[in-house]
């Protein structure tokens, strides 16, 4: 499921926010991580996870820094900053008052 | 949903991101290259050889620049970056292909350098507006008679002052007119231009004294002595002494004290040289008639009054005085200030200016034709670059920064050659061409040349870009052979829009020129060759003329000569005894000269039933000695000329000219019919032939012409006709005029020959550049025909070679090559022609005895386009035919 629209993108970055809730990963451990919430729905590839990850960097919602993986790796590992912990709860929010919206309206014509 | 986020951290990232760009490449870079291992690992941990999970790995994922690329563009201030890398590539490449630069670079300083510097003139002379405040509401006014023909009469002082008391359009109304001082105090007598005014008129412009004061009305209206220097004449005369405040001048024979002096910058804005500004005084029969009309009216609107309403209103006022004096005029003209001191030098600009935008595009399209060129020999990198994941964008915004860095070099470069443009300019511009002190280089310029480049560079680059960066990727691979494409197309309209523009400004060029022959050929009605004039305005207060000479006779005329007479006489005798010269003659005013007595009177024939007042024929008034029209050539049609016995004592005569004669007495003989003039009747002895007074695009005007020793002026121009040098000749009527009186200056000592050439001095400058922007033209375009059609013959050499091997003559191959060109020249051709006939006739209003669609022009010009544009084809189609079929055919 890449690249699906600007609604996608939103998703995309609540996902993000989403999985960093429990502890600091690098780019494939986000990207495994998602796939891993979403039940193997959402495989996000390269080319859609890091402009993504560099935009919420900017905008001060994940902090990164350099340290070494499991595998013995050097690799850039992305935290939710306070900023960060505080849009998820309001995306989370909006979000779910969405799903609920959209539950209605599809639920009510079938 | 996209979460905002904060605006510090993200200007953050923008500051170090422009700063420290590289670091954070390196940085995704690592990031990603990580990610990658990382997958390679986990194939490898699930059993690939690390060789096969690699392969794998990077075909799942794809190009890791284009990843690079997308995530590095939603960085903060990513254009910025981008613009910055893409110009850095643009210098490469510009670097690398180094002829084509230096070609294209060329071409357009050529384009954007000649623009530069007719747009510095448009800017100084047409758009910045005149330096006073709220210079937009500065208007002229003059009184107005459409039924004698008078469009901008001069205003009657007692008309000024009750327009000045009765409007209600004007913050405040000002008055001038020119006069004379002789400065005859110092050991070097000077005379001064002087610039007589209401203390109003510097109300008008909103100027003080830079020292000192400016005169009061009180001063006005008392007649007070007193003047007020300009910064020039208190710099040269005064060493900028402040001490000169106060001081007593002898102006006239007469004291004048000096109150202040006003800034450098200050100067009146209809253009005219001045030295001094002293009160404006009306005589005694100022004050009782509207006869006289002499000045110049300014006034400042105010705010939100339209000139369309102060007409209105002036419009009123005129009306109402009309009946009570018909020598007053029933109307009025109001034109903005800076519009009057630009009109005459505003339609050349503006043809100008259109003409040096159309080289441009001449040399715009040159460069888009190399670039389309250039477009397909870069074909391969593009592609590959293209092939590594450069979006379609990506590729037209590197290809555009390309083209606008070219034109941006460009565009400096042609900044240095406006500059040297403007230094030619500002030695050939037309004499009377208003504000060149406000010509230059300014910051309006630079954004003007700016804004052109970028626009220019867009211009000629988003076609080629757009082709280039379409390409197909099966050229990243191969050696691309040209075919035809849209491309060929492109380059045909490129060399027929060339090709037409070319026509066009030929047209326009060879129209103005033939205009300008035109008016050398004209008949002026004298010879000025070999003449020197010179002025010499004797004060009122030591040679007093007769004042009874411009009023009805009461009493018999006085029978002896006055002291101007004299002066004049003996003048003319001593120069005429001296070696070297052959004769000598004083007229009021000069034909061609802006100086001198020069007004109309109405023409009342005695005998005759006289027009209503306000609808007679007016006639031109002047004054001659003996010998004048002899001096000047001016031929005799009629009569007799003046003699020495036409005096104060014997019959009052005059000598018109035949305009007159045949407006007036069309076809009977005028000489014995007699003219009142001042009330007085005069005999008609002579008939002499018209001159064109007021220039060369205007028919002569009806005269009549009074002889000196019974009409005198102070202000008379000397003259002398002679064999010597101009130099020589200005040597000796100084050295005469102060034998007979050591006060007495002489001044505007020129040959009537360089009057003459100031005549025509706007229409020359317009001609030259016009010609030289032609020329300009055409060898752009001609080099553009050689350009496409050097490719052309490149594309088709094995069509070329094919055709020989198969029998083909040379002179036949020659003859296609030549043909295809043709197509496009005659294409070019039809255009032009089309739009020289629209274009030209935006310019009539320049043209003198030549119409706008002259065909005659426009064929030659059309000849010269086709004949260069067809020699220029002819070289790649010689190459051709003389190339060797096997040379060409053997590589493959």
């Amino acid at each position: 499921m890449e690249s699906r629209t600007d609604l996608l993108r939103g998703t995309l970055d609540l996902l993000i926010l989403r999985s960093l809730t429990t502890a600091p990963l690098h780019g494939l451990g986000i990207a495994r991580r998602i796939a891993q919430m979403t039940q193997g729905s959402f495989d996000v590839k390269a080319g859609s996870l890091f402009p993504a990850l560099y935009r919420l960097e900017e905008r001060g919602l994940l902090a990164a820094e350099w340290g070494d993986s499991d595998t013995q790796r050097r690799a850039k590992f992305y935290r939710l900053t306070r900023l960060g912990k505080k849009q998820l709860q309001v995306e989370e929010a909006n979000w779910r008052r969405v799903a609920i919206a959209m539950e209605h309206a599809l639920g009510s014509t079938s | 949903m996209t979460p905002r986020g904060s605006a510090v951290s993200w200007l953050a990232s923008l500051v170090r991101n422009l700063f420290r760009g590289g670091r954070r490449d390196a940085e995704l870079r690592s990031d990603i290259d990580t990610y990658v291992d990382m997958l390679v690992d986990e194939k490898i941990a699930a059993g690939l050889a690390p060789e096969a999970a690699r392969r794998s790995t990077l075909i799942e994922i794809g190009s890791v620049d284009h990843i690079k690329d997308n995530a590095r563009s939603v960085r903060a201030g990513a254009l910025l970056a981008e613009l910055g890398s893409d110009a850095r590539y643009a210098l490469r490449m510009m670097r690398r292909d180094w002829t084509f630069s230096a070609v294209a670079i060329v071409t357009l300083a050529l384009g954007i350098g000649a623009n530069t510097a007719i747009f510095s003139i448009v800017n100084g002379v047409l758009l910045k507006p005149l330096s006073y405040a709220q210079a937009d509401r500065l208007v002229l006014v003059w009184e107005r008679n459409l039924a004698i023909g008078k469009e901008r009469d001069p205003v009657a002082p007692l008309n000024y002052q009750d327009w000045r008391s009765q409007n209600t359009v004007f913050d405040e109304l000002g008055a001038y007119r020119f006069r004379s001082f002789a400065l005859d105090d110092a050991g070097d007598p000077e005379q001064l231009q002087a610039l007589s005014l209401s203390s109003s008129a510097f109300g008008v412009l909103g100027v003080s004294a830079v020292a000192g004061r400016v005169f009061t009305e009180e001063e006005e209206r008392r007649a007070d002595r007193v003047v007020v220097l300009t910064h020039a004449l208190w710099q040269r005369r005064f060493g900028g002494s402040p001490s000169v405040i106060g001081r007593s001048l002898s102006l006239n024979g007469a004291a004048y004290t000096v109150v202040g002096v006003m800034p450098a910058t200050f100067g009146f804005p209809d253009g005219n040289a001045v030295d001094v500004y002293s009160p404006l005084v009306f005589t005694a029969d100022e004050l009782t008639g509207r006869r006289s009309h002499t000045l110049s009216v300014i006034g400042r609107l105010k705010p939100d009054v339209t000139v369309d309403t102060a007409t209105a209103d002036v419009r009123a006022i005129a009306l109402r005085i009309f009946p009570t004096d018909r020598a007053s005029n029933p109307d009025v003209t109001v034109a903005g200030a800076h519009d009057v001191l630009v009109e005459d030098a505003r339609l050349g600009l503006i043809v100008l200016f259109g003409a040096v935008g159309f080289v441009l595009l001449i040399a715009c399209a040159n460069v888009a034709s190399l670039l389309l060129v250039r477009g397909s020999v870069r074909r391969r990198e593009v592609a590959m670059r293209a092939a590594l994941g450069a979006g379609r964008g990506r590729l037209v915004r590197q290809l555009l920064t390309e083209s606008v860095l070219l034109a941006i070099v460009g565009a400096a470069a042609g900044v240095v050659i406006a500059r040297s443009l403007l230094l030619v300019l500002a030695r050939i511009h037309p004499p009377n061409l208003p504000r060149v002190d406000q010509i230059g280089i300014d910051g309006t310029v630079l954004l003007f040349v700016t804004g052109a480049a970028v626009l220019i560079g867009v211009a000629f680059g988003i076609i080629p870009a757009l082709q280039a960066a379409t390409p197909r990727l099966s050229d990243a691979t191969k050696v691309v052979t040209p075919t035809y494409t849209a491309a060929s197309r492109g380059r045909f309209g490129l060399v027929t829009g060339e090709v037409a523009l070319a026509l066009m400004l030929a047209a326009g060029a060879g129209l103005m020129i033939r205009s300008f022959v035109k008016l050398q050929e004209l008949d002026l009605g004298f010879a000025p060759a070999g003449v020197v004039s010179a002025q010499v305005l004797l004060p009122a207060a030591r040679y007093p003329v007769n004042p009874a000479q411009s009023r009805p006779p009461q009493a018999a005329t006085p029978v002896s000569d006055t002291k101007p007479f004299t002066f004049f006489d003996q003048l003319e005798s001593r120069l005429r005894a001296m070696p070297g010269i052959e004769s000598v003659g004083a007229v009021s005013a000069l034909p061609l000269s802006p100086v001198g007595t020069d007004y109309d009177l109405p023409v009342i024939v005695d005998g005759k039933a006289r027009p209503r007042p306000g609808e007679e024929l007016q006639a031109d008034f002047r004054v001659a000695t003996v010998s004048y029209f002899r001096t000047m050539r001016m031929p005799l049609i009629a009569g007799r000329e003046f003699t020495e016995f036409d005096g104060p004592g014997t019959t009052p005569v005059t000598i018109i000219n035949d305009t007159l004669a045949r407006q007036i007495f069309a076809g009977e003989n005028p000489v014995g019919r007699r003219l009142i003039l001042y009330g007085r009747p005069r005999e008609i002895v002579g008939v002499v032939g018209s001159v064109r007074h007021h220039g060369f695009t205007r028919d002569p005007r009806p005269e009549m012409v009074l002889p000196y020793r019974q009409f005198q002026f102070n202000g008379m121009t000397l003259v002398v006709r002679s064999e010597m040098e101009q130099a020589a000749v200005a040597e000796a009527i100084r050295a005469v005029v102060q034998s007979l009186d050591p006060q007495q200056p002489v001044y505007r000592v020129r040959a009537v020959d360089e009057l003459l050439a100031d005549s025509v001095a706007q229409p020359r400058f317009t001609a030259m550049l016009l010609g030289g922007f032609a020329v300009l033209a055409l060898v752009l375009a001609v080099v553009g025909v050689y350009g496409v059609m050097s490719y052309t013959v490149g594309q088709r050499a094995r069509e070329i070679a094919v055709r020989m091997t198969l029998g083909a003559r040379r002179s036949e191959v020659a003859r296609m090559i030549v043909g295809q060109a043709a197509v496009y020249v005659v294409v070019g051709v039809i255009i032009g022609l089309a739009g020289a006939l629209a274009g030209t006739r935006l310019m009539s209003g320049l043209l003198f005895g030549v119409a706008a669609t002259d065909p005659a022009t426009l064929l030659a010009a059309a000849a010269v386009v086709v004949v260069t544009s067809l020699a220029a084809s002819s070289i790649p189609a010689i190459r051709a035919a003389r190339s060797t079929p096997v040379a060409v055919l053997r590589p493959e």
